[in-house]
């Protein structure tokens, strides 16, 4: 448990709560500093745009909870704009006036959760901790990609036009006719790629070229 | 001759091609209309009355989409979406419900159920969902 805790500090995500009823603010604060996570309240969406927007704000590390009906901007409606400014942290919905097809339109929205008030305290604590967990991992994935990205950035048009007919099934021979140079070069080239991307093994190789091209 | 063969054949390729859905749902009444509505857009329809039954079935690998009720006998439509997802297959899938219960909602989407529909729902809306899914495939 304590080894647990460290790593979140050392991490130290951010919960974001959204919510204009300032009852439901305090205590779900109170709630995440009893467990030791960092959290900011915001008494209406456009405040947290507004610092979502700022600079020095952590985009990335965290989560945030969302009530649905607010005046001026609903939690939907702040959803949809945090999916426009390519917000990847997840989001839980927790509201008061829940209906199925809110509830399925906000899931549809790529929600993490969307859970009705009045909730039993765990249950919220379990949602934002797997909604953390699969921030990580997201994370993770993002930074995993943008190393491909930059690897296959770094190889030469030609090499680039062979790792295309690898992955694409071909073997050597067929890319040397159809690019009209010997299965020599081919396999130069070839092992120019390999190094390139840091890979070992043709499987290795298309697993990540693979893994960078679902970027979701 | 040969025109004869090739018809049979392009025939052929073509009831191959057709599109399935697959209804899990014990409400008969809603499996004939349903079936009967969807038959008429070209679509192979093979209904099921139980979770149970559907699994026991083999699938026929080609297009096709899944329609569940949430509240089956036994095993419960959620379960079985979630069920299927663990097996590794992918397919997609409505969920319709005839008790508007959102956590069940949630959960359905979060086992990545296309929709969850509330019953009574109009039937060609539906229809139209499952067609637009079935192009796509």
């Amino acid at each position: 448990m304590q080894n647990n805790k460290t790593k979140h500090v050392s991490s130290s995500p951010v919960v974001h709560v959204v919510d204009d009823d300032e009852a439901v603010l305090d205590s779900v604060g109170m709630l995440l500093d009893s467990i030791g996570l960092k959290n900011t309240c915001y008494k209406d969406a456009q405040g947290f745009l507004d610092s979502y927007s700022g600079t020095e704000f952590d985009k990335k590390n965290g989560c945030i909870l969302l009530d649905i009906r607010m005046p001026f901007m609903s939690g939907i409606e702040c959803q949809y704009r945090l999916e426009q400014m390519g917000c990847r942290m997840p989001i839980i919905f927790v509201t008061g006036h829940g209906d199925v097809p809110t509830a399925v339109e906000a899931m549809k929205n790529g929600a993490a959760e969307f859970i009705q008030k009045p909730f039993r305290e765990q249950l919220l604590i379990d949602a934002i901790q797997k909604a953390l967990q699969v921030n990580i991992e997201d994370q993770k994935r993002l930074e995993k990609i943008n190393q491909t990205l930059e690897k296959l950035a770094s190889l030469t048009n030609r090499e680039s036009q062979i790792l295309k007919a690898i992955v694409s099934g071909k073997a050597n021979k067929v890319i040397a006719i159809e690019l009209h140079l010997s299965q020599r070069t081919i396999e130069i080239h070839r092992a120019h790629v390999m190094d390139k991307m840091q890979v070992k093994s043709l499987a290795e190789l298309v697993k990540v070229v693979i893994d960078a091209s679902t970027i979701h | 001759m040969i025109l004869l063969l090739n018809l049979l054949m392009l025939s052929k390729i073509k009831a191959i091609e057709k599109p399935i859905v697959y209804i899990v749902d014990n409400d008969h009444k809603l499996l004939c209309s349903l079936s009967k509505k969807l038959v008429q857009h070209g679509v192979i329809v093979e209904v099921f009355s139980s979770a149970e039954e559907f699994l026991n079935t083999k699938l026929r690998s080609r297009a096709a989409c899944l329609i569940i009720e949430v509240n089956l006998p036994n095993m419960g439509g959620i379960e079985l979406l979630e069920h299927i997802n663990n097996l590794g297959v992918r397919l997609p899938t409505f969920i319709l419900s005839s008790s508007s219960d959102i956590s069940k909602a949630v959960r359905a989407m979060q086992a990545e159920a296309i929709d969850f529909i509330e019953k009574p729902f109009i039937e060609n809306t539906l229809i139209e969902k499952v067609l637009g899914v079935i192009k796509k495939l």
